[in-house]
């Protein structure tokens, strides 16, 4: 069959609005400073500093509705500014909007020098004072935690070692069982577990051997294979498409300012991230340690909420909702949501949807 | 190769250094002379030409006689043959990483040749970097065009049919996706996973290697290394976890008597508490 013929007009105009659109783009793209592109800007104080890590509170929007305060633990891979995004995207304002008395802890830059970090460092040492903290400052007897992806794992295995300090436990797009994505057969979805599991408990020896951290670019690239076109036609394809439209075009760049800001994170805790949890996978079959303390699925008695995104590329969703059954209560709540990873905290539709849902559950168990 | 690889490798190296000494030391001295005509307002200077007899001159600061000499001067200078003997490899089809392999395995004795040998080491590791490099990215590019040939017979078979033939625009996200399809199959297949993990081991080993080498060199003139530090940041690390569970029995014995005087651990609690207040 004969090829049509392109009509020579009609693609001058177009090569002529697409000229018209770059070099408005570039125009833009130039005027836009650093300090233009804010991200978490919800005001929070200072409460703890500890080596690196740092204990804010949110200053309250609202009147209180949730008496137990809500603490915030987000991965070391990425940063908590993503749940604060924006003013109108912000997990953070929909809580305190709420009445939520929130809490966040922020891990900091760990370096070299912090090499030598355990998840245990961070699960019985920084998380167990951040809540030492919170209680002394409140006054409550419990806390309720908020744990976001290895934020999750943290906060699950804090729940199950110091029981008695938890009120409640919220786990978002947490991985549990870190060889369920075998049982999904959608290639876009799990490539970390493939990727970690291809690799020897001595070459994740090695690679912290030789960087003493997991460099965040490291982690980085490994991210941008999850999604491989979209990672090549992101600054060209994608870029041209909100250009025009300043509200999308500031969108995409506090994306970037969120994705540029990673994290090295800790050599010793990430060898035992992959190699107890993503290869060995012995948080669910609890056969994990901590600091030589088991830690036990069968001790987490508190109410227990689970969220998944079901769009998570990264933790897919077969990986999470793997908890019923495992722990010490009934009172286990799982929650699948339309979104992506990060999607699930800064799509203008999961906005009432993610922080309603924490909070109804919260406020059917507050102390 | 000859029968004694420790006679051969050390004649290597010295033919090597020789020669990059003398090229590098011409290349500076023709590069002077030009510097010196220009600055003298005579012939026109190639910039390019200057500049790269700057480069050979910085080269030979390591490894000519001009640089102070010694093992480690002359080991470090054989770096500078690095790139040569990387394109050398290319071209000789491994003999020179045969040779290499060869130097960095011979007989070792006690306090003759640590630097030469590590040198060879580095070399052959960072050979072994490239090979693995070209294995990886043959991978990639087979996927890239493995995505052009499922385009093509897509587009063919829409095509043959004539009922659904894409625009611009339609055509570009039909490529996109079929590149995507494609680049996800080949990350999760086991030849790619092989030659990346390849890739990876022989980075580190490499970098482990190389620091190895450097550590060999700025150790003896009382220089701290890698390796050093890192020790040094476990120690502090190990003293901190003591001194927090010090402070966490200690607050805990306080609390179960309250007259005893506040520990460094609630003490630090109620400073955190009140500078929350007051701000």
């Amino acid at each position: 069959m004969p090829m049509s013929i392109p009509n020579a007009t009609e693609l001058m105009r177009e090569a002529a609005a697409f000229n018209t659109k770059v070099a408005a783009g570039m125009q833009r793209l130039g005027s836009i400073k650093d300090g233009d592109v804010e991200i978490a800007t919800t005001p929070k104080d200072e409460i703890l500093r500890t080596d690196k890590v740092t204990l804010y509170r949110y200053r309250p929007l609202t009147e209180s509705q949730i008496r137990t305060p809500v603490l915030i633990a987000y991965s070391l891979i990425g940063r908590h500014t993503m749940t604060d995004l924006q003013e109108d995207r912000s997990l953070v304002r929909n809580l305190l909007n709420k009445g939520v008395d929130l809490w966040v802890v922020d891990w900091g830059n760990p370096s070299r020098a912090d090499r030598w970090l355990s998840i245990d460092d961070y699960v019985s040492g920084y998380i167990h004072d951040c809540v030492t903290a919170m209680l002394d400052a409140t006054g409550a007897e419990k806390v309720n935690l908020l744990g976001i992806c290895e934020g999750g794992v943290f906060t699950l295995a804090y729940a199950a070692l110091e029981p008695t300090r938890v009120n409640s436990l919220s786990l978002l797009i947490t991985p549990l069982d870190f060889h369920a994505d075998q049982n999904d057969e959608e290639l876009e979805k799990g490539f970390i577990n493939v990727w970690s599991r291809s690799l020897t408990k001595d070459d994740v020896d090695r690679m912290i051997e030789v960087w003493g951290v997991m460099p965040g670019e490291f982690m980085g690239s490994i991210f941008a294979m999850l999604t491989p076109v979209r990672s090549a036609t992101k600054y060209n394809l994608d870029l041209l498409n909100v250009v025009d439209d300043d509200q999308k075009f500031l969108n995409f760049l506090r994306m970037e300012k969120w994705l540029s800001d990673r994290p090295h994170h800790p050599g010793e805790a990430a060898k035992e991230w992959l190699k107890d949890l993503y290869q060995d996978n012995k948080l669910i079959n609890n056969a994990w340690q901590l600091g030589g303390r088991d830690v036990d699925l069968t001790r987490v008695t508190m109410p227990v909420l689970n969220i998944y995104a079901l769009d998570d590329h990264i933790i897919p969703p077969a990986t999470s909702r793997v908890l019923s059954g495992k722990l010490g209560t009934n009172d286990y709540t799982e929650l699948g949501l339309p979104g992506g990873h990060i999607g699930l905290f800064v799509s203008a539709k999961s906005q009432d949807v993610v922080g309603k849902g924490i909070v109804d559950w919260l406020s059917e168990r507050d102390a | 190769m000859t029968s004694e690889p420790w006679e051969e490798m050390t004649r290597r190296w010295r033919e090597m250094y020789q020669e990059h000494a003398s090229l590098a030391q011409k290349n500076f001295l023709d590069g002077q002379a030009q510097l010196a005509t220009a600055l003298a307002g005579g012939a026109v200077v190639d910039p390019g030409e200057l500049w790269r007899s700057w480069m050979a001159f910085g080269d030979s600061l390591w490894g000519s006689p001009l640089g102070g000499g010694g093992d480690a001067a002359s080991g470090a200078g054989a770096i500078g043959a690095l790139r040569e003997s990387v394109s050398l490899s290319l071209a000789s089809g491994g003999a020179v990483s045969e040779a290499l392999r060869r130097m960095a395995e011979g007989p070792r004795l006690a306090d003759v040749g640590t630097s030469q040998r590590l040198i060879a080491k580095v070399m052959k590791l960072w050979l072994s970097v490239q090979d693995s490099a070209r294995t990886y990215e043959s991978v990639v590019s087979g996927a890239w065009a493995q995505a052009n040939t499922r385009f093509a017979e897509r587009l063919a078979q829409r095509y043959g049919t004539g009922t659904d033939i894409p625009d611009a625009k339609e055509s570009l996200k039909l490529w996109l996706d079929t590149a995507n399809q494609v680049l996800l199959e080949t990350h999760r297949s086991e030849k790619f996973l092989d030659a990346q993990r390849q890739l990876l081991r022989d980075g580190m080993d490499f970098m482990l290697a190389e620091r190895e080498f450097v550590e060999a060199l700025v150790e003896p003139a009382g220089l701290p290394t890698r390796t050093e530090i890192d020790e040094v940041h476990r120690s502090v690390h190990e003293l901190k976890r003591r001194v927090k569970a010090l402070e966490r029995a200690s607050a805990a014995t306080s609390l179960d008597q309250p007259s005893v005087p506040a520990t460094a651990a609630t003490d630090r609690r109620r400073r955190a508490t009140s500078k929350g207040q007051e701000q």
